[in-house]
């Protein structure tokens, strides 16, 4: 094709370039198709986002809902500042999540190196099942056997009671608050999370085992050579998403765990905002306390994929 | 690979071994524990001399759990949620998913990213409310269905699948006069059903856990789900389950394992159709959370 000829066409081409109208006309069965999604999305999903953006920014009237509602601008987010449970709800947010990624991160990526030390075969694979098993009960069943098995005549007492050692109050105890939830927590789900692990491992290939043996590397230098830095990338971009949610410490677990006995340190931000916003109905209060909970998660997960950019090259976004 | 290994190595094979032996028992012992109680006498319960054999044999808690009105209308409740919830999920993120594979999609990039948005901004618990409050479907099972059909991860999941499907099927049957939705029923679904069956599962799972929605949507009891008449259970004490009388009469420990093995054979009750049936589907869900998480 002589080059006048193609530039022809594509002056042609520009002059008849196809818009959306044309396309709906076309394809209307595709756009009709997709509308249903559309709708629930924006409804649901992307109407909430908008909401969330300007509702701590009003005085929510109950009687004529939004439209009674005053602009107050910054007013909700200073009482919020000035909230006697303020630092109280920063503190345990920031604990109860830190302590959770502290503990519930590494231990799907050791599960899945100990668990990749077996020869495939019917234990393996039936240790694995069982480890997912956790994560397919709901919360509010594993609050209540943990409940059962940690209460005073539960089986944990039990036990430490034939060992010759005094029963622990661990139900409603703020000194043991943390280490249920957080114990729970792993225990659900180190066998669910290990099996984007499991996955990485076995896209490691088998070439730079064979090399690392032939320069004499044990299983233990092989972990760490090759095992390691073949899944550092999943590691990373897991560790990311995961710290942003540190001060998302979710609403269900902590509500069914906590009670005014252990507010104290149970209490986070989003069941602040159930308290003052679903019961108290303080609509614009409870929505800065969320949007504030939101922003510093936005913060957080930024923030650390900037620094893996910067530490490794690898990140989110 | 095979190479001699030395008795360190040999050594650390036999205690990774008893490792997993421990988790498996600590995955495992918390059921058995919750089945042994729900089955045994209720004074040895109460005095908690069951650990993981049941003492003596007394189903009174499974009949009174199964006669109980109110853990009957939660069971139809949740079944219904599930079921009408999954439909739809699985209705309309095949019908989004269609589109979204199909490069002559205008618009379909922009669209995608629009849908992809709500991964990174979730929209919260107060707004969340406010919208269902302002559709009118507080206090309505719609509020409680609805609310999680729109779900990006499953769209995903589907349209990959689509995109997998050889071209050479849509274009011959558009050749002959099939139009888009045709081909997305008869040809692409059909073809599709292993990881539709997989979006299924994820969906009633999610469904039939979910008590978060139900507890701020929700106050009619008639429409409660399982979980929150678990929750109920769980958390009353004697008077509450209408057992006072226990308090006075014969055995405190009876009244005490009475009240252990209702909560544990509502657990159980909730529970049991998802253990018996997880040995038969866990692999959907490995292979769902491997493309889905290669794909995300």
């Amino acid at each position: 094709m002589s080059s006048g000829k193609s530039k022809a066409l594509n002056i042609i081409d520009k002059k008849h370039k196809k818009g959306l109208i044309y396309h709906i006309k076309k394809d209307y069965n595709l756009y009709l198709m997709i509308l249903p999604v559309l709708i629930t999305f924006f409804l649901f999903e992307h109407f909430p986002i908008i909401y969330n953006l300007f509702i701590g920014f009003i005085k929510y009237d109950l009687v004529d809902g939004l439209r009674g509602s005053t602009w107050v601008g910054f007013q909700n987010f200073r009482y919020f500042f000035q909230d006697p449970f303020f630092f109280r709800l920063i503190r345990n947010t920031f604990l109860v999540g830190t302590y959770s990624l502290l503990w519930g991160f590494p231990a799907p990526i050791i599960f899945a190196l100990l668990l990749n030390e077996f020869e495939d075969g019917l234990f393996k694979r039936f240790t694995q099942s069982i480890s997912y098993l956790p994560h397919f009960i709901s919360t509010v069943v594993i609050v209540g056997i943990l409940y059962d098995m940690f209460g005073f005549q539960g089986t944990i007492n039990t036990i430490i009671a034939d060992l010759g050692f005094e029963k622990i109050m661990f139900i409603d105890n703020p000194n043991w608050f943390r280490t249920l939830y957080v114990g729970s927590g792993v225990w659900r789900s180190v066998g669910w999370s290990s099996i984007v692990y499991m996955a990485a491992i076995s896209g490691i290939s088998p070439e730079l085992y064979e090399a690392a043996i032939i320069d004499g590397a044990g299983r233990w230098k092989q972990t760490i050579y090759v095992t390691i830095p073949g899944i550092l990338p999943s590691i990373t971009i897991l560790l990311i998403i995961n710290m942003g949610r540190v001060m998302k410490v979710g609403f269900q677990k902590i509500f069914l765990m906590y009670s005014p006995l252990t507010y104290e340190v149970a209490d986070v931000l989003q069941t602040y905002v159930y308290r003052r916003g679903i019961i108290g109905a303080d609509f614009g209060y409870a929505g800065a306390v969320d949007f504030f909970n939101a922003l510093i998660a936005l913060i957080l997960v930024v923030s650390a994929n900037q620094i893996s950019k910067k530490v490794s090259g690898t990140s989110f976004f | 690979m095979k190479y001699n290994k030395s008795i360190g190595s040999k050594l650390f094979d036999v205690i990774n071994f008893l490792f997993m032996i421990f988790i498996i028992i600590i995955m495992i012992y918390p059921f058995i524990h919750v089945l042994s109680i729900s089955i045994s006498d209720s004074a040895p319960v109460g005095l908690g001399e069951v650990t993981w054999i049941p003492k003596g044999f007394n189903f009174r808690a499974y009949s009174m759990v199964l006669s109980s009105n109110a853990i009957g209308v939660a069971y139809k409740n949740t079944i219904i949620y599930a079921g009408v919830g999954t439909t739809l999920i699985l209705l309309l993120s095949s019908l989004a998913a269609y589109p979204l594979s199909k490069k002559r999609f205008y618009g379909g990039n922009i669209i995608a990213f629009l849908l992809a948005i709500t991964m990174i901004f979730p929209g919260g618990m107060i707004p969340k409310f406010l919208v269902i409050k302002t559709l009118g479907l507080l206090d309505s099972r719609w509020s409680v269905i609805l609310i999680s059909v729109s779900n990006i991860w499953y769209i995903v999941l589907i349209r990959t699948n689509f995109q997998a499907l050889p071209k050479d099927l849509s274009e011959a049957a558009y050749i002959d006069g099939a139009n888009d939705w045709r081909i997305l029923f008869q040809i692409y679904i059909p073809l599709s059903k292993p990881i539709l069956a997989t979006v299924a599962l994820f969906a009633i799972v999610s469904y039939w856990n979910s008590f978060f929605h139900a507890l701020i949507f929700l106050n009619d009891s008639a429409k409660f789900p399982l979980q929150m008449i678990l929750r109920k259970v769980i958390m009353a004490n004697m008077e509450d389950l209408g057992l006072g009388e226990f308090l006075g009469k014969g055995n405190p420990a009876e009244g005490i394992g009475l009240i252990q093995k209702l909560k544990m054979a509502t657990i159980i009750v909730a529970i049991g159709p998802i253990i018996i049936v997880y040995p038969f589907v866990q692999k959907y869900f490995v292979k769902g959370v491997l493309v889905g998480s290669v794909k995300g």
